[in-house]
Formats: structure tokens, sequence, C-alpha cells
């Protein structure tokens, strides 16, 4: 097991290496530049500008001083549009948002998703399971962008319950999250109740049932377990893509998230931030995988490596 | 027409008395709400607060709160003191002399002279690396050009503190817009001690700080910024807002939903719906002169399409664009249709007669097919161009109604829709046949648009007439400047180096209950220690 | 981001080749399977008959999808709305253009951007996976351990900076959806190889000297079939709702094209504005679309996999 996750952390640090390289390319090789103006700018203060941000450097040597400052400094550079800030500060200023409704968005997809996937599967082929699947598919064909304007007519301008962007106390968390957390919440369920139903149709409940253990107790203790195993493979990228952030989300409700950052930081060419986020979301990405593969051993001691 | 300008030259000839400063001043009978607050609409995140690294728009709309430049502008963009409350100009108009009024920035400290003085040399110093150096070069401030490139210490920039309170500035040569260039943010003075001591910092709340109306409490990036009056600005006692704040909403449809809700007292009109929320809410929805004017530059240089070089096909885009259409129909929102590069509302600007604008949009269109076959373009030989434009929904709406409209010509149009970068990045390597573009004033004088068109200009399409140089060169020193601005039209109108299109207005929602609000100046300046709220 | 059940699939790939052993087609009990479960045959006459919108509905329209109806622009929400009188059945989008023209315009863009997109990841995602798993070995390993590799990048960011970074031609959008979905299809089908590959007929055919990539593309590859199905048909509605979202962002397909996506990203914005048609009608395609292929794709799955259930 743990020659399993020393093997993966060895392998973390090349796949890291490769993203940075891939994203560093391809921003550079992008028409225009941080600096690209409507109003072209003097040569003078073009060539000023890239000598303090080292743009005037080959494209290997910005990468090594890059990579080392990573290293040695945990120093993702400045803001080439921010002026007064630095990568760090503006990763510090918005990830905390989208960790916050990323997590409890998680959460209650999770809890909410499993359950209607259980309810669904233990009623199957009743109306019950019927309106489930109904709902969920639905909830994961409706775009988030036609859901977040719908969310705002309703509560902030017909009944003035929620304000309508800003980022604050829970009053300002309710939209974000109901619009992040929708489709996740359906595809668990559906994630669950397909699970469910095949464990349940297997001979070791069979066994279970036919030893008159009541239906509670089966479910709870021998399908529940076998039944979570395709649902947690799907946990570690989902968590990851929740508390990074949502586009639609940070768009609409002003959250200041790092979702938004990101569009902005790839649309403005300030290389510096774009490569943070790309870099922060691909070591949570390796991270949880990790951290799922790890679990699913701990559940399925039949798996091994 | 040019009167405007001429009592503001006048004026500075002379030895200018204390003008009345602009300060908010209720009417009569109208009844102050309690709550003395502001909130205004902010499309972006606020890049910068650093007055001298400011580039954009939303920038300079909080930092004119923060801070105060020498000069300020009144309600209809007039000049009037600022920092400085007088100032006196050369013989040959080459050197300003002002004097500043006793102001405090906000951590009590005097504002000298020397502030200012570093914050323009900061400005123009390559290691500050400030995108808007170029300003202090197009204000033609001494040794500004050398100072950018380097080959001369920031030190020798033509400005010197002749005492705390006195300022002199040198000129290389005579600029009648200077005093206009001075309510630019980059020009605004900075407070030494502080800049020198936090470095890039220094503009993070509690630690900004501003000689404004205003100071700043917090900034959210990218979600809000709110600010309160400061105590300690010289006319603080005529300040009646009490707290600002600033709303990122990066999608207009949804700040208008806000608006709606209360949350907002300005946002913008998304297109094309202006004359319903007129009819709903007459008190609130505005219309204001913004100097802007919409075109689709034709690239005339090497690299362009061999048909533009022939200026009877480019007559004939000219004509054959439906500006009514597009006013009208797809704005909707009191924009002008633009037969000029420069905006209407420009101080000291006066339209050239232009007989096509007299026709009707049919007549135009026949006149049109004529030129284009006398081009020798037609069913058999159609005219085929691509347009670029960027990413906008705007944008988008115009450039499929063109397409549209230059298909009644026979000229085939292919929409390039790329992001701001590209398009920009494009255009500058004339790497284009039309590209949609917009040119916006940099101070209120018509050749903040005209001299784009100069062979030495930005002039991404490469237009190029000796004339109308000339004619931008004796404006300089011209005793009615207005005369060559006509005939630079004149040229512009018959060369057709772009299509103009419209010109800008500022299509907004605003709370009636905000009184003092500007709606007559076409830079869209605006500074909220003249707002007050009255009670609804 | 939403996902395919990754096991369902590897369980119905493990029944199918159960079954192939006990030397039954997995196809011959599988179209009755399918045809009783009204569900999947209610998705599958939805999604025929959406094809034909998508490829004849432009014979209905009385408007061209380019052409600005200058009676309507600029009085959208008095005189736009749905009628059979102007023309437009579904009313017109803010410039006036034919929203019924538009919506069969989008259909087929959508359709088509779900089709090639899915068919890219399969085909690759199939013929690694089966190289892979065919190769064993330490190429096996490599080609493995580059699929964990990749799947820690995450796609949506490189897709977006690709859109950004090379403009927005239609046919990077496609490459650039369709891979980012083959390395699920690349393991399910690795997992699938090598079981396969120690069937008799196999071993024989290698044994006579059969060329390796002769042997996958003749005797392997067709026995995922059923596999490729279920999931290629799971993976359309993911590359349409990806494409929507590109869309939204201004990165999807570019006018005087349009998709589903891009015609409800513009109804959304507009829907307090009394012109909710624009929303709904492209909304409507959109949704049951969407529907029909979950249905039809898990009604496939069912169908083929022989456990009555």
């Amino acid at each position: 097991m743990f020659g399993f996750i020393l093997r993966r952390l060895a392998v973390a640090i090349p796949t890291l290496l490769l993203l940075i390289i891939i994203s560093f390319v391809l921003m550079h090789s992008a028409p225009g530049g941080p600096f690209t103006q409507e109003r072209a700018l003097p040569p003078q203060v073009l060539a000023n500008l890239d000598a303090k941000y080292g743009l005037d450097q080959p494209l290997i040597v910005q990468m090594w001083t890059y990579i080392v400052g990573i290293v040695t400094r945990f120093d993702f550079g400045p803001s080439f549009i921010y002026p007064d800030l630095s990568v760090n500060d503006i990763i510090s200023q918005g990830f905390p948002v989208t960790l916050t409704y990323g997590a409890i968005g998680f959460t209650l997809s999770v809890l909410f998703g499993v359950m209607l996937g259980i309810v669904a599967a233990i009623r199957h082929n009743t109306w019950i399971d019927t309106a489930a699947v109904g709902v969920s598919i639905g909830a994961q064909v409706l775009p988030n962008f036609v859901i977040a304007p719908i969310l705002v007519l309703v509560f902030t301008l017909w009944l003035r319950w929620l304000p309508g962007g800003g980022w604050g106390g829970w009053p300002y968390w309710v939209m974000p999250i109901i619009a992040l957390t929708l489709s996740h919440m359906a595809s668990i369920a559906r994630l669950t109740r397909s699970s469910m139903l095949e464990v349940l149709g297997s001979n070791h409940i069979r066994t279970a049932r036919a030893k008159g253990l009541s239906e509670r107790a089966v479910i709870m203790r021998h399908a529940l377990k076998p039944a979570m195993l395709p649902v947690i493979s799907y946990l570690g990228p989902l968590f990851v893509t929740m508390i990074t952030g949502s586009v639609v989300v940070d768009m609409y409700f002003s959250t200041g998230g790092i979702g938004r950052s990101f569009v902005d930081s790839a649309l403005s060419r300030d290389y510096a931030v774009m490569m943070g986020i790309t870099i922060l979301v691909g070591a949570l990405t390796i991270f949880f995988n990790l951290l799922v593969d790890v679990l699913y051993a701990w559940i399925d001691p039949k798996i091994r490596y | 027409m040019t009167k405007l300008f001429l009592t503001t030259a006048l004026a500075a000839i002379l030895a200018v008395p204390t003008l009345p400063a602009l300060a908010a001043t209720p009417a009569p009978g109208e009844k102050l709400a309690a709550q003395q607050s502001y909130n205004y609409w902010l499309l972006d995140a606020i890049k910068t607060l650093d007055p001298q690294k400011n580039t954009d728009r939303e920038g300079s709309d909080v930092i004119n709160q923060l801070f105060e430049g020498l000069t300020s502008q009144d309600a209809k963009g007039a000049i009037i003191p600022g920092l400085a409350e007088s100032w006196t100009v050369s013989d040959d108009k080459k050197v300003y002399t002002f004097k500043l009024r006793d102001a405090k920035w906000s951590n009590g400290d005097p504002v000298t002279a020397n502030d200012v003085v570093f914050a323009w040399r900061r400005l123009a110093d390559p290691a500050t690396a400030s995108e808007y150096a170029w300003f202090a070069e197009l204000a033609n401030i001494a040794n500004a050009s050398e100072v950018v490139k380097g080959d001369q210490p920031a030190d020798q920039l033509g400005v010197k503190a002749v005492d705390d309170r006195t300022l002199e500035v040198t000129l290389t040569q005579g600029t009648p817009y200077f005093l206009k260039m001075l309510t630019n943010a980059s020009l605004f003075p900075v407070p030494q001690k502080v800049v020198e001591a936090e470095g890039d910092n220094w503009t993070q709340p509690g630690k900004l700080v501003g000689n404004g109306a205003f100071t700043l409490v917090s900034h959210d990036l990218g979600v809000q910024l709110t600010l309160k009056k400061s105590d300690t600005y010289w006319d603080a006692a005529n300040t009646i807002l009490t707290d600002l704040k600033f709303t990122t909403v990066s999608d207009v449809n949804a700040a208008l939903t806000r608006f709606q809700a209360g949350e907002l007292d300005y946002t913008e009109i998304p297109g094309g719906q202006y004359p319903r929320l007129e009819k709903e809410y007459p008190d609130a929805a505005t219309v204001s002169p913004k100097a802007c004017t919409y075109a689709y530059i034709l690239n005339l240089s090497d690299k362009g399409p061999e048909a533009l070089k022939d200026k009877r096909v480019r007559q004939a885009l000219a004509l054959g664009m439906q500006r009514d259409i597009v006013v009208n129909n797809i704005l909707q929102g009191g924009q002008k249709p633009a037969w000029t590069w420069t905006h209407w509302a420009m101080d000291g600007f006066a339209e050239p007669e232009n007989q096509w604008a007299a026709m009707s949009q049919e007549d135009r269109t026949a006149k049109a097919k004529e030129l284009l076959a006398e081009a020798g373009y037609g069913p058999d030989k159609p005219l085929a161009l691509s347009l670029q434009y960027n990413t906008s929904e705007d944008h988008k709406k115009i450039a499929v109604a063109a397409q549209q409209f230059y298909k009644q010509l026979g000229v085939n149009v292919t929409l390039n829709n790329v992001e701001w970068k590209v398009h920009t990045d494009k255009m500058q390597n004339q790497d284009f046949d039309m590209a949609r573009y917009a040119w916006c004033a940099d101070y209120n004088e018509p050749s903040t648009f005209l001299d784009y068109f100069r062979s030495t200009g930005k002039n991404e399409g490469k237009f190029n007439n000796a004339d109308y140089d000339a004619a931008l060169d004796h404006a300089k020193t011209a005793e009615n400047p207005a005369e060559d601005y006509k005939k630079a039209e004149a040229i512009l109108a018959d060369e057709v180096p772009g299509v103009f299109v419209y010109n800008y207005a500022s299509v907004a929602m605003r709370n009636p209950a905000i009184k003092g609000v500007p709606l007559e100046n076409p830079m869209n300046d605006w500074y909220a220690k003249d707002f007050y709220r009255v009670e609804q | 981001m939403t996902m395919i059940d990754r096991e369902a699939i590897e369980r119905l790939g493990d029944s199918l080749n159960a079954q192939e052993v006990q030397g039954r087609s997995p196809w011959a009990d599988a179209r009755r399977r399918f045809l009783r479960n009204k569900a999947a045959v209610a998705g599958l006459i939805v999604l025929l008959l959406v094809l034909a919108f998508g490829l004849f509905g432009q014979h209905l329209a009385a408007w061209n999808n380019e052409d600005l109806d200058f009676n309507v622009m600029g009085m959208v929400a008095e005189k736009g709305q749905p009628s059979i009188e102007s023309g437009h059945y579904f009313g017109t989008d803010e410039l006036g253009r034919d929203l019924f023209a538009r919506t069969v315009q989008g259909t087929r863009v959508s359709l088509l951007v779900g089709i090639v997109g899915a068919a890219i990841a399969v085909v690759v995602g199939t013929l690694y996976g089966a190289v892979s798993g065919f190769s064993g070995g330490r190429t096996d390993q490599i080609m493995m351990r580059a699929v964990d590799i990749l799947m820690s990048i995450p796609y949506m960011f490189v897709l977006i900076l690709l859109l950004v970074m090379f403009g927005r031609s239609m046919w990077l959008l496609f490459l650039g959806i369709g891979l980012i979905s083959w390395l699920d299809m690349a393991r399910i089908v690795r997992g699938q190889t090598l079981t396969l590959k120690n069937r008799e007929y196999i071993e024989a055919a290698r044994a006579t000297g059969v060329p390796g990539w002769r042997i996958i593309l003749r005797h392997i590859v067709p026995n995922l079939l059923g596999v490729v199905a279920v999931y290629a048909t799971l993976l359309i509605p993911l590359m349409i709702l990806t494409e929507s979202f590109m869309s939204f962002l201004g990165l999807g397909v570019q006018e005087p094209l349009t998709s589903w996506g891009a015609l409800i990203s513009e109804g959304a914005k507009t829907m307090n504005y009394g012109t909710l048609w624009q929303l709904l009608f492209p909304l409507f395609f959109f949704v049951i679309t969407l529907f029909a292929f979950f249905f039809v794709g898990d009604g496939l799955r069912d169908a083929l996999d022989p456990k009555d259930r």
C-alpha cells in the first residue's frame, strides 16, 4: 500500500511538470500578450514592461525561472493584469470562496444524491423510481447558465429573499450552491441507483435476505458498502471540480471565486494567474485521485495494486 | 461651438482667480435621505487603484473618488480647479505654474507640489513600467519621451516643485488641451511617503492614502469595493454622500435584474432594452453622450485586400452601412449615426456638411451599387471581404446585420469572431480586411479622435494622407482649430479609411433618488462628491 | 462535469464476454429486450424525430436562417413572437432572424458536435485500450501509466485554453471535446481486451502468425461492439452539454453558425425581457434530445445485459 502511494506520488511530479509545460507553451503561443492593448503601446513602454516581467527572456528561461520560483519559494510570480497583486494574493482571495461554496455543495450533492439513488433503487419500478430518474436526468441536462438567472429572478427580483450576488454571510451562499449542486447531485443519484440495483440483484444479498434479515439491515449492512464503490471513484474528480469553482456561478453571482479568474486570465493573457490556477487544480486533482484510490482499497480489500 | 474651448484657453492665459469649485448642492425643497449612500455597477474586477498604473474606464471611476488631480470637471465637462486652486501660463504657452490649495492626504499629511512631481516622474519612469507612460508624452511634458525611453533619468522630466504649494510644468510645445489632460488619473498626485514605504501593495485597503473626497474601506477583488467620506478632504464640508459602493456584476443582464431589485443605483442598459425600460421606468432610464465612435476600419496597407485600395469601393461600403437600422433597431439607446470620426459632442467640434448623410438609405444603396459597378465589381465578379470583430453580444449583432446590409450590395462578407487580444494583435499586424473598432476620447477635444488617422498615428488600417496630416498640424497652433478639424473630417468622409457607424451614448439606469449626476459630460467622468440622495 | 457510469459498462462488458463463451450472440435477444423497454423505445422515436427535424426542417421554414426581418427588428418583444401568420413559427431572435430556421441549424450543429466528438473519443479510446491490453507487458504498463497521467490533467481548463489560444474553429471544438473523454473508454476496453486475449481462437490466430493489428481489428474490436455502442450513446449527450458550456463562454461555434448551446445562452440572457420563446424552443429540443439519449443508452445497456432484472 505504501509502495503504491509512493509510486503514485512519484508519477505526480512528472504529471505536474507536463501540465506546466503544456499550459505554458499553449499560453505563450497564443496571439497577443498581456500588454496587447487597444492602443498599441509605444515600443519603449512595451520593452519596459517585458523587462519588468521577464518576458524578454527566451521561453525556456522563463519556464525555468517560473518553476524554480514555485519550488524554492512557493512563489507563483506577479500578476500581469493586476499590477498591485501577486498570483498568490489572487488565489488566496478567490480560493476560499470557491472552497466554501464548493465544499458545501459537494456535501449536499453526495448526501442527497445518494439518498435519492438508494430510494429509487429500493422502490425500483415504482412511480418513485420513475420520478427520481426523471428529475435527476432533468437536473443533469438543464445547463446551469439557465438555472442561475432563473434563481436570481425568483429569489432576488420577485421574492426579494436573497441578495442577487456578491460574497458575505450565508444568504450569499444559497444561490451559488443551488446552481452548482443540482446537476452533480443528479449524476450521483443516477450512479447510486444503478450500482445499488446491481448489488441488490447479486448473490450475496440474496443470501442475506434468505437468512431472514430485515430489508433495512440488508441494505445498510450488506448492500450499501459495495454499492458505494463506483460512486466513490467519481467523488475525487467531482470534489476538485466543485471546489475549484464554476465560471457560471462566479459570473452570475459575482462571488469573486477562481473559476471566473481562470477564464479571465486566459482571455487577458495573464500568464501567471492562469498558470497558478491550472497548477492548483492539477495538484488537487492528483491528490484527490490518489485519496480515492486509497479509500477504495480500504473499503474493498480485494483490490490489490 | 468653439466658444467653450476659447473660454478655457483665454482663462488659462489670464491668471485664473479661484473659480467656484463644484460641490453637492441640493435644490431648495429637496429632502435629503437619511442614508447617504451610492452603489455603482462595475462590469469587471478593478485591476488596480494605482493612478499611474490604471488603464481602464472603471478603474478611473474609482480612482476619481479616491484622488484628485490638479484640475477637475464640472457637470458639463468644463475644466474647473481641483487640487490646484489657480494657474498661470507663459506667453509661449509652454510653462504652466500651478498654485496648490491647502489640501491634505487622508493620513493627515499635507499634499505638496512634490507629491505631484513624484507621481509624474513615476508615470514616466521605465522602472514603474506604466502602461500609460505614453500619456506623459501625449501631454508634451518636456523630456517625457527621453525619460520613457530610459535615455534620461526621471528627474529630468519637465516638472518641478518651486515650493510646497507651487508647481511648474514645462512643455515642449503649446498644447491646447493640456489642462484637460490633468483630469486623467495617470497625472493625479500620489503620496510619496506611503508609496515608497509599502511598494506595490500600497493600494490595498488600510494602506491606501488618497487626497480625494472618499477613502477606501475594503476591496474584495471582483466582488465589491466600499468607500467612505474622507474627513480630510478640503471640501468635506460640502460633500454629502457618506458611503460609496462599487459592485462587480459580470453579466449586464444580471446587473439590470439587481438594479430592479434595488441593489444598485446605476447600471448600463443591455443593447436594445432602452425603449422598454424607458416606458417602464421613465425616471430612471437615461441617455447621455459618450465620447466614443464605433467604426469598421478598412485595411489600406499592403497586406490588405486589393479591392479596398480603390476609393470607390470604400465609399460604397460607407454608403451601404445602414446606420439608421443599427441605431434605431439594434442598439435603440439614443446613439447617433456617425458620419464623422469625431464624436458630435466633443468640445470645439463642428461637423462638416455631408451630402451622403442627407440622402435616403435607398439612394445611398443605389449610389453604392453604382460605385461598386464602376470599380468593376458586380454579380459576375462579387466582392468578398472578411469582417473581424471581438467577442461581444452587441458587436455580433451589428456584424450579423452588416453582413446582410452588404449582401444587398452584392458584397459577400464573412464574419470572423475572435477574442479581444487576438483581435488587437491582428489589427496591429494589419492582418484583417475590415475590423470593428471603437475609439474613445482621452480628453475633451477633437484632436483626440483625429490623431488616430494621422500617418504616424495608431491608424491600424495605415491610412496615409498628407493633406490630412497638414490640417492637424496646423490645428496645433491655429487661432480657430475647428476649421482645421472640419477639413480633416471632410478628407475622412471622402477617403473613407473606415466605415463610421455610430457615436456612442451612455445608456443607463440611474436611481432617480440620486441627484447631481452629470448627464452632459461626454467624457463620462463623474465625482461622487457632487452627488446626494433625496428622500423618496 | 457529468459522467458515465464506468463500472456499469465494465459489468456489461464482462457479461457480454461470458455470453460469448456460452456461444450465444448478444445481439439476438437484445433487440427484443430493447423493444420491450418503453422508455428506451420512446427515446429512440424522439431521437429519430429530432434527427429528421435537423435534416429536413429547413424545408418547412418560411424564412432563411440568415435573413433579418426588418419589420420585426427592434420590436422583437411586440412583433417577433411565434406566429403562423408571420411565418416565424418559433418567433425570432433579437435581430429578427427566424428562430425556427435557427433552431433547425442549431440542431444539426449540436448533433454533429455530439456525434463527431463521441466518435473521436470512442475510436481513440477503443484502439488505445485494445492495443494496450493486447500488447501486455511493459507496453501496457507504459500506456496505462500515460492514461493515469492524462487523467490528472484538468481537461475543461485545457479545452478552454485551446479554444482561446487557437481561435474557434469548429474542427478544433470537435477534436477538443472528443479528446476529453477517450481516457475512460481506453481503460474499459483494455480491461475487456485482457479477458478476450486468452480466448482460444485468438491464441490460435496468434499461433498462425496473424499480425497483432489485424487480430485487434478483426477479433477484439468486433467483440467490444456492445460496450462501445452503449458508451457512445451515453457520451453524445455529454459532448452536447460540453459544447453548450463552451458556447456560453463564447468559445463554441461562431456566427453565422449556431448551436443549441448558443441559442439557449442567448435566450437565457433575455428571459426577463418578454421574449421567453427565444429560450424555450431551443431548450425544449436540447432537453428532449438529451433525455432521449440517456434513455436509449440505459435501455441499450439493459438490453445487451442478459441478466433479467
